[in-house]
Parts: C-alpha cells; sequence; structure tokens
C-alpha cells in the first residue's frame, strides 16, 4: 500500500521583535493545520521549531543553534499535541534569531523522521523578515540541502502581495512596498526572494500558506484498472483515478456503548406487527409488484456469470449531447494511460486528439468488477494534453430516463414580470459592484491574494468541517464541559455568509438601490394555509393538550336526573384513557347509556326542551370526536321515528332542527349530503292534535 | 439470525445532506394518485386511436406496479353514452355518477389481478367499446365539469391520505363545449376548484396539432394558478411518450424540493424554490417473504446494549435498546477520552440558517470546462412568500443572460444540510418547435443551480509518471481514430437507454407474475460486440499501426508465509515437549522460558514444580519463580 504519509516541521518566528500580527497569526496557521489533520484522520508527522526562544534558561541542546527551540521528535497529531504547541510557542522569548538557524534545526528534525518511510517531507517557514539583521553564511549551503533532500520549503509572512508575472501571467509574490524598509530589511527581502529559483521555495501570505500546505499533490492515488474496448478489436489499458469526490474527510470515531458493555446486533422479523422468528431457509426475498409481493429467487432467474469488468463502449456522441443536468454519481474520474504502458498512452493520445477534432465524446457502460457488477452509463470526455498531464478522459456517470423529471415550468418574461429600464440598471448595478474577477483584472496593482479573483473555484473551504474543527477545538481546550460557550460564537458561521470584503461597501449600496427600486412585500397567508393543514392533518388525532391523568370511572353511570353533568362527568373520564382500545370500549358503553336516558326522556309526557337538547347536542358532538358516524345516523333515525310515532312536533322543531342535530356529515356539505338533511328535517305528516300536545309541554 | 456490518450504519456525518432522502420521506406523508381520464371521443376517429390511449395507459399501469408499487391509480371513461359500472361496483356506493361518464377502475393500489383485468379489457376494446361504452349523444359533448366534480370526488373519497394527486385527460378535442355555452363557463369555473384542492390536471392530446387556445390553455392557467402568458405550449407527441412512463410534466408548485430566502444584499431577498432533474434510481422495493404463504415480512435491525455483572458470572446487570442514530464520537485528549454527543453534532449542523446568500458574479467562462461534486438542481421564483419575487428574479436572471455572468453564492437547503457554495447558471426554456428534443424537456426559464467542488474535494494528481514525450501519437494515428468516430457515431437520446439491470429484473418480475414476455435486450446483447466489428471491419486492418500493448511488469507480489520469510523467528513451544523436565530444563538455562505462553508456564509450575501461583500472576514473575524453584 502506498503510503501518503508527510513529515511537516514548522519554524515559527517568536522573537520579541516580530510583529504581534505575524505571532499570531502564525499561532493560528499551526493551530488550523493539526486541527485539520488530526480531525481527518491523518498519518502525518509534525514538529516545530521556535525561533527568537530566550534559550539561557534551557541550556542542553541551545549550542549548534543560538535563541532555537526544537519541540522534539516529529510526531502524529493529536489534540494533546494541539494542547502542548500552545504551551510550547509562550516559551519566554528573546530579542535575537536567525530564521537560517531555524530552518537547520528543521532540517535535523526531518533527519531523524527519515525513519518513518514518508512520502513527503516539508518545512513551513513563518517569520518575520523585518529590520534586523541576519547572517546568510550559510545560505547557500542550506538552500542546496533542501534542494538535495527535496524537501520543499513553504515560507509565509505578512506583508506578501501578488501581482501578474509579465511573461507567464501567472501570480508572483512581491514583498509588498508599501513603506520605507530599513537596510536590514531589504537584505533579508532580497535573500528571502531568493528562495524561490534557487529551491523552487513557495513563497506567500499566511491565507495562501495554509492553502498551500492543505494542497498537496499525490504522485501515487489510488487507480482503478480497466480496459477500455471499441468493438473486440480495440482495447486500451487506462487507469482512472479520482479527481474530484463529495466526500467529507473528517473522521470521528463513533461509539455505541461504555466500555464494560456488550453490543449486540440482530435483526428481527415481522408479519404485520406480529414478531415472528422464521428460520432463513423459509424465507426468501422477492419485490413488491404493485399490492401483489412475487418471490424472486436471483440464483435461479439471474445469469451466473459476472459481466467482464471494464468500459465497454456504445457509441460516439456529440461532445455536449449528455446535458451536464443529467450527470449524477459521487465523484468524477480522471482516465489516464496505464502507467508505463507505452502503447497505450499513444492510442489514447491518438483517440483523445481525435474526438476533440471530431468535437465527440464517448458513450460506454462501465462495469466496476467482477464484484460490483452493476452496469452504468458513462459519458467519457476528451481532454488534451499538456504540459502537465498527458491525454486523459473525464468519466462521468449519466442518469438513465426513467429517473428523469418533467417539470412544467411557466415562462419567466410575463406582463406581470415586466421590469423598468431603472430596474435593469439597478441590477447591472449590483452585477458590476459585486464582481469577483473583472475589477481586479484591469489594474496592475499588487494584490493582497494570490488569484485575480476573490473567490477561486479551486480553493472553497469545507465550511461543515471547518465548524467541526472550531467546535471540537473549543471543547478540548474548555476540558469538554462548555457546549454552549463554542456554540454561541457566531464568528463561526458570520465569516461565511459574507460578499468578500473589498466589494462589501459596494455591493451593499448596489442592493439597497435594488430595494428601493422593486418592491417585495412579505405575506404571511401561505405559511398560514400551510400551517393550518398541517394542523388539521395532525389534529384528528394528536390531541393538543398533554396526556393528563386518567381520572377514575365514575361508579355512578348516567341517571335521569341531571343526564348532562352526568355525561360530561363519564366522558371525561373516558376520554382521559390512554389505551385506545379500552377508550373506545368504554364510550360504546356510555353512548348506549345516553342513548336509552334520551330515549327514556323523549318518552316522558312532559318534554324538558333545554335538557333534551342540551344531552343530544352533547352526545353528538362526542360522536364526531370518537368517529362514531354511523351509530349517530342510526339513533337520529330512531329519534325522527319516536318523534313520528309520538308525534312531538315542538321537540322536532325547537331541538331537532333549530339546533341542527340531524345526521353527521363528513366534511363539507356537497349538494347530495343537502338533500339528504333536507329531506331528514322535514316531517310533513304531522297528525292533528297539535293543540294537545301543547299541553305536554314542561316550559 | 442474520447480523449486519456495523459500518453500515446511517453516519450523521457523512449522511443526511441528501435532498432526495427528505423528499422520499415527504411520500410517507401520503400517497400519489393518478386518475386516467379517457375520452370516448377518441374511438371517432377509429378504434386506433382509442387502442393507442389504452396502450398508453397500460404501459403506465405495468410500469407503475414495477416502480412505485404504493400508488393509486384508477381509470374513467368520459362522454359516454352507457355508465356501466366498474367490477367492484361498491366503490361507487359514496359517488353520485353523472351522466355520460364509466368509471372503470376506482382509485386502487395496483395488483396482478387488476392490470390482468385491464388487459382482458384491452383485448375486447376492439369490437366491444362502442356497445358497452358508446358516445355521448348527440354530439359526443358530456358535461365537462360534472367529470371534473367526479374526478375530485372520487380524488377525495379513495380512503387513503394523497400528497399528489393528478388527472390526467386523453383526447383529441380541443374544446369540450362551443365557447358561447353555459356549460363552457361552468367547466372554466371548475379549475378553480381544481386549484383550491391542489388536484393537478393534465390533458395529453391524442392528436400532434392539438388547439390550446380556445379552452384548455385558459383551464389550465386557472388550474395552476399562473398567468395566461406564462403558459408554455408543450408538444403533444412527447407528452404521451413520457405519460407512457407514467410521468407527467410536473406541477412546479407542489412538487419542489425545498422553498428558501435568496439574499441579495442585507434586507433584500426573494423567496424561491429549488427543483432536481431526477431523482434517485428507482427499484421495485425489495421484499423478504415467507415461503409458506407468501406473506411478506417487515425486518428490523435492532441494537442491544448489555452489561454483564462484574462477579464473572453470565447475569446481566443491564440491557436496553438504542437506535441506529444513538451513540456518540469521542477523541482522545493525552489520553482521556472527550465525548461528542451526537446531540453537539447535529447543533454544529444547524449553525448556520438555510438561506442562500449571493457573494459576487462571475463572467459564465470562468466555469471549468470540467468540475463535477454533485448533481445540479434547478431554481425558480416563488411568489408566495415575497410578493414581488419572480420580477426581481426575472430581472436578475435576464440580465444574467444577456451579459453572460453567473452568480456565485453561498446555499444551505435546509436545516442540517451542509453549507454549499454554487454558481447559479441562468438557463431559458428553448423556444416552442424549434428544438424538439429530450432538452426541451430539461429545463424552463430559472437558473440552474451549480454545486461546486470544494478545495478538499479537488485531488491534486502529479501526472509525472505518466508524462512522457512519446506519449504523443502520430498524426496518421489520430487520423485512424477519427475514421473509427466516423463510423461508429450516434445519437444520443435518453429514452434509447434504460438500465440494464433493472431493466432485466423487470422484465423477470412481469414474466413470473403477469406471464409477459417483454423484448428487452439483455445487456449482454448490449455488450456484444459484432456490430460495432463489423462496422469498422474495413478500418481494422489499420489498427496493426499501433503497437500491441505490452503489460507493465506486475508490482513484486505480497511474500507468501510458505516462503518462510514472514514466519515467526522463534519456533513454537510444544506443549508435549514441555512434560519432559529435561526439555524444561534447557529452556531455563537458555533463558527462553518468555517464549512460552502463560498457560503453558503455570502447567511447568504445575507438572514439574507442583506450585500454583494466582491467575493474575505476570509472565515475568512466573519466570522468575520457575528459576527460583529450579535453583
Amino acid at each position: 500500500m502506498a503510503s501518503n504519509k508527510e513529515c511537516l516541521i514548522i519554524v515559527l518566528d517568536v522573537r520579541t521583535c516580530a510583529a504581534e500580527e505575524v505571532k499570531l497569526k502564525s499561532a493560528k496557521c499551526v493551530a488550523e493545520i493539526l486541527k485539520d489533520k488530526i480531525v481527518c484522520d491523518r498519518k502525518d508527522y509534525v514538529s516545530f521549531v521556535l525561533v527568537g526562544s530566550d534559550t539561557n534558561e534551557k541550556k542542553t541542546d541551545a549550542a549548534s543553534h543560538p535563541h532555537v527551540v526544537p519541540f522534539g521528535d516529529p510526531r502524529l497529531c493529536s489534540w494533546q499535541l494541539l494542547l502542548d504547541f500552545f504551551q510550547f510557542v509562550n516559551k519566554t522569548a528573546c530579542e535575537e534569531g536567525e530564521w537560517l538557524n531555524g530552518l537547520q534545526a528543521a532540517l535535523d528534525l526531518q533527519q531523524t523522521a527519515a525513519s518513518f518511510r514518508v512520502a513527503r517531507r516539508r518545512i513551513l517557514l513563518l517569520f518575520d523578515f523585518n529590520d534586523f539583521p541576519q547572517d546568510y553564511e550559510k545560505f547557500n549551503e542550506i538552500t542546496d540541502e533542501l534542494l538535495t533532500e527535496n524537501i520543499e520549503l513553504i515560507v509565509g509572512t505578512h506583508n506578501i502581495a501578488y501581482v501578474d508575472n509579465a511573461e507567464t501571467s501567472q501570480p508572483q509574490s512581491i514583498f509588498n512596498f508599501s513603506r520605507k524598509c530599513g537596510p536590514d530589511e531589504l537584505k533579508n527581502q532580497k535573500h528571502v526572494l531568493s528562495l524561490v529559483p534557487r529551491c523552487n521555495a513557495t513563497l506567500c501570505s499566511f491565507k495562501e500558506a495554509l492553502h498551500t500546505v492543505f494542497k498537496v499533490t499525490n504522485r501515487r492515488p489510488w487507480v482503478w484498472n480497466a480496459k477500455l474496448s471499441i468493438g473486440s478489436k480495440i482495447s486500451i489499458s487506462l487507469q482512472g483515478i479520482i479527481a474530484m469526490k463529495n466526500q467529507t474527510p473528517v473522521k470521528l470515531v463513533k461509539v455505541w456503548a461504555e466500555k464494560d458493555e456488550i453490543v449486540i446486533r440482530e435483526t428481527r422479523h415481522f408479519i404485520k406487527g406480529t414478531e415472528v422468528t422464521p428460520l432463513p431457509e423459509n424465507l426468501i426475498t422477492g419485490y413488491m409488484l404493485g399490492g401483489t409481493p412475487v418471490p424472486y429467487d436471483e440464483a435461479v432467474l439471474e445469469s451466473k456469470d459476472p459481466h467482464p469488468p471494464g468500459l465497454h463502449f456504445f457509441g460516439f456522441i456529440k461532445r455536449n449531447a449528455v446535458p451536464d443536468e443529467y450527470f449524477c454519481g459521487e465523484s468524477l474520474y480522471l482516465l489516464v494511460h496505464q502507467k508505463q504502458n507505452q502503447s497505450a498512452a499513444v492510442k489514447l493520445d491518438a483517440l483523445v486528439r481525435a474526438l476533440v477534432c471530431s468535437d465527440r465524446a464517448i458513450l460506454c457502460w462501465k462495469i466496476f468488477s467482477t464484484k460490483f457488477n452493476r452496469p452504468q452509463m458513462v459519458v467519457l470526455l476528451p481532454r488534451l494534453a499538456d504540459d502537465t498531464h498527458p491525454a486523459t478522459l473525464y468519466m462521468l456517470e449519466v442518469s438513465y430516463t426513467s429517473q428523469h423529471h418533467f417539470w412544467d415550468f411557466p415562462a419567466l418574461r410575463t406582463a406581470k414580470t415586466e421590469c423598468s429600464k431603472e430596474q435593469l440598471d439597478a441590477i447591472d448595478q449590483l452585477i458590476d459592484s459585486t464582481d469577483l474577477e473583472c475589477t481586479l483584472r484591469d489594474t496592475q496593482q499588487p494584490r493582497p491574494w494570490a488569484q485575480n479573483d476573490l473567490l477561486p473555484f479551486d480553493a472553497l473551504p469545507s465550511i461543515f468541517e471547518q465548524n467541526v474543527m472550531d467546535v471540537l477545538e473549543r471543547k478540548v481546550i474548555h476540558n469538554n464541559n462548555k457546549d454552549d460557550v463554542a456554540l454561541k460564537d457566531k464568528n463561526f458561521t458570520d465569516v461565511f455568509w459574507r460578499v468578500p470584503e473589498p466589494l462589501e461597501e459596494k455591493s451593499k449600496r448596489a442592493a439597497a438601490t435594488v430595494k428601493k427600486l422593486f418592491s417585495l412585500r412579505y405575506s404571511r397567508a401561505w405559511q398560514e394555509k400551510l400551517l393550518a393543514k398541517e394542523q388539521a392533518a395532525n389534529g384528528v388525532t394528536v390531541k393538543p393538550e398533554p396526556a393528563q391523568k386518567e381520572l377514575p370511572m365514575p361508579s355512578d353511570g348516567m341517571g335521569l336526573i341531571e343526564p348532562c353533568s352526568d355525561f360530561k362527568r363519564v366522558l371525561a373520564s373516558v376520554c382521559s384513557l390512554t389505551n385506545a382500545t379500552e377508550r373506545d370500549a368504554r364510550f360504546q358503553g356510555l353512548a348506549a347509556d345516553t342513548r336509552v336516558v334520551i330515549i327514556t326522556l323523549l318518552e316522558r309526557k312532559k318534554h324538558n326542551i333545554e335538557q333534551l337538547g342540551e344531552i343530544i347536542t352533547l352526545y353528538r358532538q362526542s360522536c364526531i370526536d370518537f368517529n362514531t358516524f354511523l351509530e349517530y345516523d342510526k339513533f337520529a333515525e330512531e329519534l325522527k321515528k319516536i318523534t313520528l310515532a309520538r308525534n312531538c312536533s315542538r321537540f322536532w322543531q325547537d331541538v331537532m332542527v333549530a339546533k341542527q342535530l340531524g345526521p353527521l356529515v363528513l366534511g363539507e356539505l356537497t349538494l347530495d349530503d343537502e338533500l339528504t338533511l333536507k329531506a331528514y328535517y322535514t316531517i310533513e305528516n304531522w297528525a292533528e292534535n297539535e293543540a294537545a300536545e301543547m299541553e305536554d309541554i314542561e316550559m | 439470525m442474520s447480523s449486519w456490518n456495523p459500518e453500515n450504519d446511517v453516519d450523521l456525518l457523512s449522511g443526511s445532506e441528501d435532498e432526495e432522502e427528505v423528499s422520499m420521506k415527504r411520500d410517507f406523508h401520503g400517497r400519489e394518485a393518478i386518475l386516467f381520464v379517457v375520452d370516448a371521443n377518441l374511438q371517432t376517429a377509429g378504434v386506433e386511436r382509442l387502442l393507442e390511449a389504452l396502450n398508453i395507459i397500460r404501459t403506465a399501469f405495468v410500469s407503475g406496479m414495477l416502480v412505485n408499487d404504493k400508488d393509486l391509480i384508477g381509470l374513467i371513461f368520459a362522454n359516454t353514452k352507457h355508465s356501466p359500472p366498474p367490477l367492484e361496483a361498491s366503490a361507487l356506493d359514496n359517488i353520485v355518477m353523472p351522466d355520460n361518464c364509466a368509471v372503470f377502475l376506482p382509485l386502487r393500489q395496483l395488483t396482478k389481478p387488476i392490470v390482468e383485468h385491464y388487459l382482458e379489457f384491452m383485448g375486447g376494446v376492439e369490437t366491444q367499446f362502442a356497445d358497452v361504452y358508446g358516445l355521448a349523444e348527440p354530439d359526443g359533448c358530456g358535461r365537462f365539469d360534472l367529470m371534473i366534480r367526479l374526478c375530485i370526488e372520487m380524488l377525495e373519497k379513495c380512503g387513503k391520505k394523497l400528497n399528489n394527486a393528478k388527472i390526467a385527460y386523453l383526447t383529441d378535442v380541443s374544446t369540450p363545449h362551443p365557447s358561447s355555452s353555459n356549460h363552457f363557463q361552468a367547466a372554466l369555473q371548475k379549475a378553480s376548484d381544481l386549484e383550491g384542492k391542489e388536484f393537478e390536471f393534465h390533458v395529453i392530446p391524442m392528436v400532434d396539432d392539438f388547439d390550446y387556445e380556445p379552452f384548455y390553455k385558459e383551464f389550465i392557467t386557472l388550474s395552476r394558478a399562473i398567468e395566461l402568458d406564462a403558459f408554455q405550449v408543450p408538444d403533444a407527441q412527447m407528452l404521451r411518450e413520457i405519460l407512457a412512463d407514467r410521468k407527467l410534466k410536473q406541477d412546479f408548485l407542489r412538487r419542489c424540493l425545498g422553498h428558501f430566502s435568496f439574499y441579495l444584499g442585507p434586507n433584500l431577498s426573494m423567496s424561491v424554490q429549488y427543483y432536481n432533474y431526477f431523482q434517485r434510481r428507482a427499484y421495485p422495493r425489495k421484499v423478504q417473504i415467507l415461503r409458506r404463504d407468501n406473506s411478506v415480512v417487515r425486518t428490523k435491525r435492532v441494537i442491544t446494549v448489555q452489561k454483564q455483572k462484574d462477579d464473572g458470572s453470565q447475569d446481566i446487570e443491564h440491557e436496553y435498546q438504542i437506535k441506529v442514530t444513538d451513540g456518540w464520537y469521542t477523541c482522545s485528549v493525552g489520553g482521556k477520552d472527550l465525548r461528542i454527543s451526537t446531540e453537539l453534532m447535529n447543533r454544529v449542523r444547524n449553525l448556520h440558517k438555510p438561506q442562500m446568500m449571493l457573494l459576487g458574479f462571475k463572467h459564465r467562462s470562468s466555469m471549468p470546462e470540467v468540475s463535477y461534486s454533485k448533481p445540479s438542481n434547478f431554481m425558480y421564483p416563488d411568489d408566495q412568500s415575497i410578493i414581488g419575487s419572480k420580477r426581481l428574479f426575472r430581472a436578475l436572471w435576464e440580465r444574467c443572460l444577456t451579459r453572460d455572468k453567473i452568480a456565485i453564492c453561498l446555499f444551505m437547503c435546509k436545516r442540517k444540510s451542509m453549507p454549499r457554495y454554487v454558481a447559479l447558471v441562468p438557463v431559458e426554456a428553448p423556444d416552442n418547435g424549434e428544438e424538439k428534443s429530450y432538452r426541451s424537456l430539461l429545463c424552463g426559464d430559472g437558473f440552474k443551480i451549480v454545486y461546486l467542488p470544494e478545495a478538499k474535494h479537488i485531488r491534486h494528481i502529479d501526472m509525472q509518471d505518466w508524462n512522457n514525450t512519446e506519449n504523443t501519437a502520430e498524426d496518421k494515428k489520430v487520423e485512424f481514430f477519427k475514421k473509427v468516430i466516423k463510423k461508429l457515431r450516434v445519437d444520443y437520446q435518453p429514452n434509447l437507454i434504460n438500465d440494464p439491470s433493472l431493466d432485466a429484473l423487470q422484465a423477470n418480475l412481469l414474466a413470473l407474475s403477469l406471464d409477459f414476455s417483454t423484448d428487452t435486450k439483455g445487456l449482454d446483447n448490449l455488450l456484444d460486440t459484432s456490430q460495432l466489428d463489423k462496422r469498422i471491419e474495413k478500418l481494422l486492418p489499420d489498427y496493426e499501426m499501433f503497437a500491441a500493448e505490452a503489460e507493465p511488469p506486475k508490482k513484486r507480489a505480497a511474500k507468501s508465509a510458505s516462503t518462510g520469510e514472514s514466519a515467526p523467528k522463534m519456533a513454537k513451544i510444544d506443549d508435549e515437549h514441555l512434560k519432559e523436565y529435561d526439555f524444561v530444563k534447557g529452556l531455563i538455562k537458555d533463558k527462553a522460558l518468555t517464549s512460552c505462553t502463560a498457560t503453558q508456564l503455570q502447567f511447568i509450575l504445575q507438572h514439574h514444580f507442583d506450585v500454583t501461583m494466582p491467575k493474575s500472576s505476570t509472565k515475568a514473575k512466573m519466570v522468575a519463580k520457575i528459576e527460583e524453584l529450579q535453583n
């Protein structure tokens, strides 16, 4: 397995004469590097060297390099190392210290790290090259050593600016000459600048230094070996390398239980909610075909021979035929010829050039391996060879037509959305004042950032990872118990949610103009509608109030004297039951009692209209709550029969019709519902003796 | 009991970003329903047209069964003379049946018998449809408003909670009633009912030159609450094709992945919504079935944490079940384990608010030619929560389009997702009629949201081991491949290529349950090279100019244990030998006792010296004891 670990020695300037800004930024820089390596679980070795330490208090290994203190042998990163570093960097400092000595000490540490067999060795020098004299006697010796040992040097400091190189038009770093420099400072800067040609050092600002440290090139990436075959005769041996992958490198150890506990994982089986324990041989996998389960024995139905792995040609399509909207998958692969296979290299070069010439791309089936055997349609896009790359093909997965959505979007250009000229001008103004590139391209002034772009596409931060790292750092520093402090720091988020600083003011002004010209109004109607809908959906089953304690069932049930309060009392107790089945059963009992009571009351000679109205209303309402519509409807019919039989027109009019106590209707009234109800309430052939009935009523 | 790999457990760190996941979950709140309505007028132009419509529905039934097993599907005939009841006549008990309509299938989850019944019906359509259903008299115009009412009633009374209900009307008549009639007005009024109830209405023209103007343009725009001039005339043939896949052009209002505010500056925001271009690959739902009676067995993974008593007995001190999402993360600080609760991680995820913020603009050409991080989304304004958004959106979109600009934004699509940098690329619906390709289905007016890879997603590879000046091919070799390309050109049409493994699975399932034989070409067919070989036959002799590929030397294989190189340095001590006192004496003399195991040392003590030491004794102690006893 190719190891990809590195040994990184960081040399820091802690001299009392160094600018505070440099010291603070370097410590922050180191913390960021360590955090990243810890959270991403990288197996890199790191150590530090301080330049400008007061070595008098510690005389042991100061002999070779005065004022230079190494941290110790390079080691793996851990949170403890971060805490140790914070202590180490605060050692007593002094005026003097030579950065070349610091480099020498770092080189010594790299020597000791040779036994770790690392793939890459780098030194990061964070230093203030100010107006203090430095000794450059060993300059050539040390730079030569860096070169011969193939150790990469990254130099970071604060007063770096960038200009575009006239020849290459690549960004080039220079010292910012905005202020007067002393002779020593000029001499220091001259030497630092000459590090670039002498030992391929990278000279950069702090921010760029961090980018450079994180941006590691890999010489021996993981590869997927595959043959691209066109027909049965033409085949090219390729290697697939992941060029981009949407994957977080954060690695945290997940724990399920305390150390002395055992974790048991098992799969349980249920048929319609009842647990069963079928023997494995009694189970068969299958698929749902609509509502019908279809047993499906893969071993029998599907061919046993796996498809041959590799890339199987389907056709040459127009280069832009597959819209990028249809690209799927998690990664972008780069296909390159098989290493050291010269013939494959030539074939691929010829193919790629032919593709570019005829503006074509390749559509083919990808079969990853005999194990991951499911074929996937991929498109291969050609990329010509250049100074750094041989001819390659990008490989992207394509989604299938059965997955595609077809949206129906109304046109945006309508009379209602027509904009005035001022409005469009305001938008233009916004675009111009928030331009991330053009404003910079026009000038040849040195700029504080490397690329001609305030938000370069290849340097976008991973916000979530940064948040995780920062929160963990806080937690470690505050020793575990201050979650809230860490999370309340608004800086964690605010740094990301803002326009790049140089554009901030201008963009604010432009946005204000836009706001003035476009009328925008918040509407709550939509949210309210949504909320009401949600409540309606949830309201039926889930009562908003918290579950009350169960009330004891009253021993005396429904009576004829005070039926309404009896009913309310018993109903309250029934409602308080938490067991749904028991609750329904109790309600059935109560309902039966109530119906008997109502009929008894109705069959009395004198009717208490008020009481009857109240008890029927209560009962009807409870039928809605308990979803016993049919029962009530039957009862309503019964009431009508009794009314007709006993000719209680007063009761009918004043109670049933006035209070609308007829059959229950679910949801909105439809025309048919209305007709049914009307039929229910109308009683046409009342018996004659209305007068006699009047006497029966107790007023 | 089968066990599973803890690696597969849901991990908060890597998961949860997937919008699909969320929109899939949303579907649990209700089912999708699609109610097909077939206009009996289709038979007037010859029974073929009717058959074509029924065939579309047939494929929709079959693909519906295969893909979304929970969906409800129904079928009605409109403008018929007779109204024969469906097979399951009781389903219409609560439904008022208007004249000139006939329900064939009330909304049901499809099962094998239903599909079989439909297939049987289709078999006899040619001869029986005119008699059984007929055409409304005198002019084939049944009441459109009553038909819509029936549809609404059927959807509302289907007995299941619906999440997304659609009515697909297959017709060849461009207006149901003369435009001056009262019925025409009544029909138009039904559109607002549909809008209020959030039922989608789609008309599927069975003729290519279908005129939307007299009726359907207004009806559809009303039913979707969009402006009349925003209506885009769809391509009839395309609509039929995608309906066979049981798809309809989806209503933009109801099927978005989410709504959010897009901030152009402090205090300046508009409301927008976003969509995906394609969905996760939908395979038929895999289930466990009991062999004996075909009942579906649901499986559930259970994690139990157990603590056994310290006293060495097998008794359990406590035991509890945990969820897959329970547990915590740990990191060690100076030997101490620091516990990071999942709750804390959730709060880290929730640090940011779901929103989009404009960071600046770039020229369209600054986008890298090939860059991919995750599938793109589509963004469209939403005038509901911030009124006026649509105009502002249009202004921004139009200016970006004319000036070739893209907007770079920071985007957090919903709570607990990961904030991502995105580029908004303005896209435009193609002019109608100009391009009748799949691309016209792809997008409307709006912004495409392109997710930009984070710095850490980009792998930097040093290609120096691949670079070689001899890689460059001579021109004649390039010419060879140009000729090959010419011979093997194809036109990409998304619907030509289906997922072969899905195709095979579906074909098998249909064969198993409905005795269908589908003519799917298996992948083996697709991988068959004979066609390709034939087309480039004449060119192949020239292929000889490329040198044969020499396999590069294989890497040295790992040392095998048999060669002895990685075998343990010291030979193992055989238990049998330990019984011989002389052998043990030899060990003591050679100071080789340490290579014995602890058990072996205990054995020596017991067997030769009759001493028993406590089980907890270290090896060093036991060696010292043996040496002491020997002396």
